[in-house]
């Protein structure tokens, strides 16, 4: 069960591992915000991305149109669907304990996993959407061959990061997200239109979703289940940027697709990079998470 | 007649009709109705879990996965007698529970969700996955036990086989009612309106925890190791993240403070898809219905379907607000 | 104050903790020993020795007896009905031991005086989407039907999804039972098909083509159209020598029934003097293969043959692509039009075999031209999705359709379809492959032969005859 591996090939892992961090990365940065302004922990997050997806696929590949448009038609899409939860879903339910609202965001999982498998057949037989050419540059001194579709990848997740962060650091509307963040009543107090922020927070955070959909399907298997299940990964993600700061949640993503993928270069058993994640999840829940600690009063 | 013995023979009607219903249909009516029992045990799992300590579980399939595979991997690939694979089976379901429920401690109801996704998503992905474990999860080739006798009598009649699970459920139905509203049902109720209050007048509070997270994978083991033998072939995939999901869905919409869902989700998530079938619509609309449900269910009838009908029923009458299907608000979820 | 009701709960609870710990140990204890069990699919053996695991998977483990049907034995399984484990015989021949099946019914089961409803297990969701094939056999029933069906009844087909889970193929196989199906014609369940051959053998239920899984060649009522993927291992081991293939890589997918196919693949190229690099397993919801390519191009492989499902294919050849990896390809169902689209030109020059008449280069022909029109007319939206398997699955309808002209104005049953089928001798697919004979006996392998194809920039073509083994 252990291979004989040859070190030389170590570097190439690395660069399959930071690009897998890179999927990571993306997928919970919309997650983030979203946790981050309305305490809404949105398990419906890779299903949103899922069907912005397919929304995107019908676009470009069934109808034919070009790839940029499709990936405006998922941004659309996974906005509207995220406008549609917070509105319809969550603000009915304000007041009532987080995991109620958590519940309600499984219940969003299911119906769009399930929807989309309707529409679009829920099977692996999709041609995903191809935004970037997948023919690559052989990065120096190791083996692998980088594609340019994974470079983007990897570069979008970076730059959504730094735009988020930019965005609630230095725009008005970035400020009244903090400020619902940290206490709702005393936004609404200063004035700020709460529902309507939140509601910002959703849209921007499934259009980040919805992004990041169509840039990961090409690197993994475009059906309806692989990228509505990538949010448990992102939420380890997420879990390890307590939840709160970007730049640790790219940082936690990356570090994710490392700790995935260093182990198959020694040990060929399929399972042990979920092993991995396994132990992750339970170590940053076990240390991030202490009773008394500020993160526990978020729920 | 008051609430409370009308309550005793409409439950009582229904038993009969358990009983005596499925005799007038097919074999794989019965086979269904088999199913609709140890699904209605998944449910009664969830209702432990949710009803008793507030907690919410997406893992429960893997549970009964401990429990199905331990049945079919003994029974199938080592001849064992199924009455030594099965409270085996439930055991060291039961176990696993503990053990799952210790980080649980300290974690709240929304982290405490995330880890019962994780430990599903780990049961699928590695310990079920083909090369981990092949000796206990088969490989890549399902397990195929076959029935087993009860003293005597064969079970490999579908009504027969039937009968013994509507035993088995109603069995700890009752163990989980009489648990409701004994002692132990008042202990936990206190637990789950306050913590603090509660440990201050002397409770063990992680014993208390712990116990209701291994009796509720207890349970849900059981389900898996009559399911191993009802279908008669166990692979992974038919214990998977998305049943737990469908699951916990089904019970929440159900009333999963309320033992009566228990039975009203088992029929439901087995009839369900047989109604579809039978009007020819795909089954994979199932899941969509559930999904809708759940979410229109939260945000119309906080309670839950069963709870909110009988107590609608119950001002009909005499109130007696306290046994079968009496709402006892679960506060982590339908508050 | 501990309650007496307490103190039972406890000492019942301690000693069922101590139970659970002694006889935890014996549990695994027994697991670490190999099942004394026979297995189910896999030949004597496994041919676990030959495979280096690769990513995705080790070779199969222990699989369990098929539960005796209708036995009252305590639990213990491997009552009479139970699969013998053959050994692999050199030579190609399936490797497992013959089925008993069940008595034939006499009754007409699925049959009334207007309609003959079959049934078919299909992956139709989860990894795989059979619906192609489920498809074609109600395409040609429904041609057969727009005639005026056999005589004056419309035939049927329902479809259960088994969706990649062995657990669910067997619910399926329960409830078309249920449903009181005749047969079970034109099925595709990769997952499913070897287990539950041998269930409907011994329930007495005619099975009528599918994939081509070994246990579908050692039962007296499976009658396959097309080679048993063993047949196939054999062919291409042969074939490679004439590719001029001296150090390849074998990747295939690691279902339940691969052990014999890589076991005759691999003896088959030590026949012909070629020694493999390596044979890696994979799963078929393996999304990148980075990974293999890095792998194989460090073992230095000068070809690659392969067995995996059309999209799996796409997601190896995407990533052989990316490394700059251009290995010689021989693999099997490479043809599909569909997935064709997604590997673009990293295809091209590829290698492939055909149990049927490939329709790419054969359009015009007869036997292909019916089955496209049908498809066409009746499904257009799957016509880019045929395949090998869905070609195959075309033959069993007519297979089929032929054995109930057979019996004619006799009663339909499941005794006089097995006859009928039994009676068929030289069948005119219209030329999709080679005639068709069956006779009674423990098990039927009436197709043997391959034409291979080539992929020249894009189009595939035929460039040999039949060619048999």
């Amino acid at each position: 069960m252990i291979l004989a591996v040859s070190w030389g090939l170590i570097p190439s892992y690395t660069v399959i591992g930071l690009v897998l961090g890179g999927v990571y990365a993306m997928a919970a940065i919309g997650l983030v915000l979203i946790f981050r302004v309305s305490g809404v922990l949105n398990f419906a997050h890779g299903a949103v991305a899922m069907f912005a997806t397919f929304v995107a696929y019908q676009v470009s590949i069934l109808w034919g149109l070009p790839g940029w448009i499709g990936l405006i038609a998922a941004m659309l899409a996974g906005s509207g669907i995220g406008l549609v939860i917070e509105t319809g879903t969550m603000r009915p339910l304000t007041g009532r304990p987080p995991l109620t609202k958590v519940v309600v965001t499984i219940g969003w999982l299911l119906g769009l996993q399930t929807l989309a498998g309707l529409v679009w057949g829920a099977n692996a037989y999709h041609r995903p959407v191809q935004l970037v050419s997948r023919s690559g540059f052989r990065v120096p001194l190791v083996h692998v061959v980088v594609g340019y579709d994974q470079l983007t990848t990897f570069v979008v997740a970076l730059v959504l990061a730094l735009a988020t962060a930019a965005l609630l650091r230095f725009t008005t509307l970035g400020t009244a997200m903090r400020a619902v963040a940290d206490s709702p009543a005393t936004a609404r107090l200063w004035g700020i239109n709460v529902n309507r922020v939140t509601a910002a927070s959703w849209m921007a955070g499934s259009a980040m979703a919805a992004i990041a959909g169509v840039l990961i399907t090409p690197l993994i298997s475009f059906d309806t289940y692989s990228l509505t299940l990538i949010v448990i990964d992102a939420f380890t993600a997420a879990l390890i940027g307590r939840l709160s700061s970007l730049p640790l949640t790219v940082l936690g993503g990356i570090g994710l697709g490392l700790a995935q993928t260093y182990p198959r270069a020694f040990i060929s058993s399929a399972g042990v990079s979920e092993l991995v994640t396994f132990i992750l999840v339970l170590a940053t829940l076990g240390l991030l998470f202490r009773p008394g600690s500020s993160r526990v009063r978020l729920a | 007649m008051t609430g409370d013995r009308l309550r005793r023979a409409v439950v009582a009607l229904l038993v009969v009709v358990a009983v005596a219903a499925p005799a007038a249909t097919s074999d794989y009516v019965r086979a269904l109705s088999a199913d609709a029992m140890w699904s209605g045990l998944l449910v009664l799992s969830m209702v432990v879990l949710t009803g008793f300590v507030g907690q919410i579980s997406f893992c429960q399939y893997s549970f009964a996965a401990i429990g199905a595979f331990t049945v079919g991997s003994l029974v199938s690939g080592h001849h064992w007698s199924f009455w030594l694979a099965m409270p085996l089976g439930v055991a060291f379901a039961g176990l696993v529970g503990v053990l799952v429920g210790i980080p649980a401690l300290r974690l709240s109801g929304l982290f405490l969700a995330i880890l019962t996704v994780a430990v599903a998503l780990f049961f699928d992905n590695y310990l079920l996955a083909p090369g981990t474990w092949n000796s206990f999860s088969g490989g890549l080739s399902p397990w195929q036990p076959g029935r087993p006798a009860f003293l005597g009598l064969g079970l490999s009649g579908e009504y027969a086989f039937y009968l013994f699970s509507l035993a088995v459920f109603l069995v700890c139905t009752l163990l989980v009612w009489d648990l409701r509203t004994g002692k132990v049902g008042r202990v936990l109720r206190a637990i789950r309106g306050s913590e603090l209050a509660a440990s201050t007048m002397g409770l063990n509070l992680t014993a208390w925890k712990l116990t209701a997270f291994g009796l509720s994978a207890a349970i849900a083991g059981l389900a898996g190791a009559l399911s191993a033998v009802r279908i008669g072939s166990v692979s992974a995939p038919s214990y998977d993240f998305v049943h737990s999901i469908s699951l916990a869905a089904v019970a929440i919409v159900m009333g999963a403070g309320s033992v009566g869902s228990a039975a009203a989700g088992g029929v439901f998530l087995v009839f369900g898809r047989y109604v579809l079938q039978q009007l020819s619509i795909s089954s994979q609309y199932f899941n969509l219905i559930v999904g809708a449900g759940l979410v229109l269910q939260l945000v119309l009838t906080p309670q839950g379907l069963i709870p909110s009908m009988t107590q609608r029923l119950s001002t009909r009458f005499a109130r007696r607000t306290d046994g079968l299907a009496a709402p006892v608000p679960a506060e982590g979820v339908n508050a | 104050m501990t309650s007496l009701r307490e103190r039972v709960a406890i000492v019942f609870m301690t000693l069922s903790a101590v139970l659970t710990l002694v006889l935890g140990g014996a549990v695994v204890h027994e697991l670490g020993t190999k099942p004394s069990s026979t297995v189910v699919g896999a030949g004597a053996g496994g041919g676990s020795g030959l495979s280096a695991p690769g990513s995705g998977g080790a070779a199969p483990g222990g699989p369990g007896s098929s539960g005796a049907v209708g036995s009252a034995s305590s639990g213990s399984s491997g009552g009479a009905a139970a699969a013998s484990s053959g050994s692999t015989s050199p030579g190609g021949s399936s490797g497992v031991g013959t089925t008993a099946a069940g008595s034939l019914s006499g009754a007409s089961v699925g049959v009334t005086n207007s309609a003959i409803t079959v049934g078919g297990i299909y992956d139709e969701t989860g990894p795989f989407d059979a619906t192609v094939e489920r498809d074609t056999v109600r395409a040609y029933f429904d041609t057969v039907n727009a005639a005026g069906g056999v005589n004056g009844r419309k035939l049927q087909l329902l479809d259960c999804d088994s969706g990649y889970d062995p657990s669910r193929a067997h619910q399926c196989s329960q409830q078309l039972l249920g449903q009181n199906i005749l047969a079970m014609v034109g099925w595709l369940s990769v997952s499913g098909e070897e287990a539950e051959t041998q269930y409907l053998s011994q329930q007495g239920v005619p099975v009528i083509g599918g994939l081509g899984v070994p246990t579908e060649f050692s039962s007296s009522i499976s009658w396959p159209v097309t080679d048993g993927l063993v047949t196939y291992g054999t062919a291409m081991g042969d074939h490679a020598k004439d590719l001029g293939i001296h150090a390849p890589g074998i990747v295939i997918l690691n279902v339940n029934f691969i052990a014999p196919v890589e076991q005759s693949l691999v003896t088959s190229l030590h026949k012909n003097g070629i020694k493999e690099k390596s044979v890696d397993q994979v799963d078929a919801t393996k999304p990148d293969y980075t990974d293999i390519a890095l792998k194989l191009q460090s073992e230095g492989v000068d070809s690659v043959i392969a067995a995996l499902d059309p999209f799996s294919y796409s997601r190896m050849l995407q990533a052989f692509d990316r490394q700059n990896f251009h290995p010689k390809l021989f693999g099997l169902g490479l043809d599909k039009p569909s997935a064709n689209q997604q590997y673009g030109s990293a295809v091209y020059n590829a290698q492939s075999l055909t149990p049927l008449l490939e329709p790419a280069d054969h359009m015009s022909q007869a036997g292909v031209a019916a089955y496209y029109g049908a498809v066409r007319k009746y499904f257009p939206n799957q016509v880019a999705a045929l395949d090998v398997y869905s070609e195959g699955d075309w033959v069993a309808a007519e297979v089929f359709v032929d054995a109930l002209r057979q019996i004619g104005t006799g009663a339909v049953t499941r005794q006089s379809l097995a006859t009928a089928l039994n009676s068929l001798k030289n069948v005119d697919t219209q030329g999709l492959t080679e005639p068709i004979s069956y006779s009674a006996g423990n098990s039927h392998d009436p197709n043997r032969c391959f034409q291979w194809i080539q992929n020249k920039s894009g189009t595939w073509t035929t460039y040999s005859g039949w060619n048999c083994f």
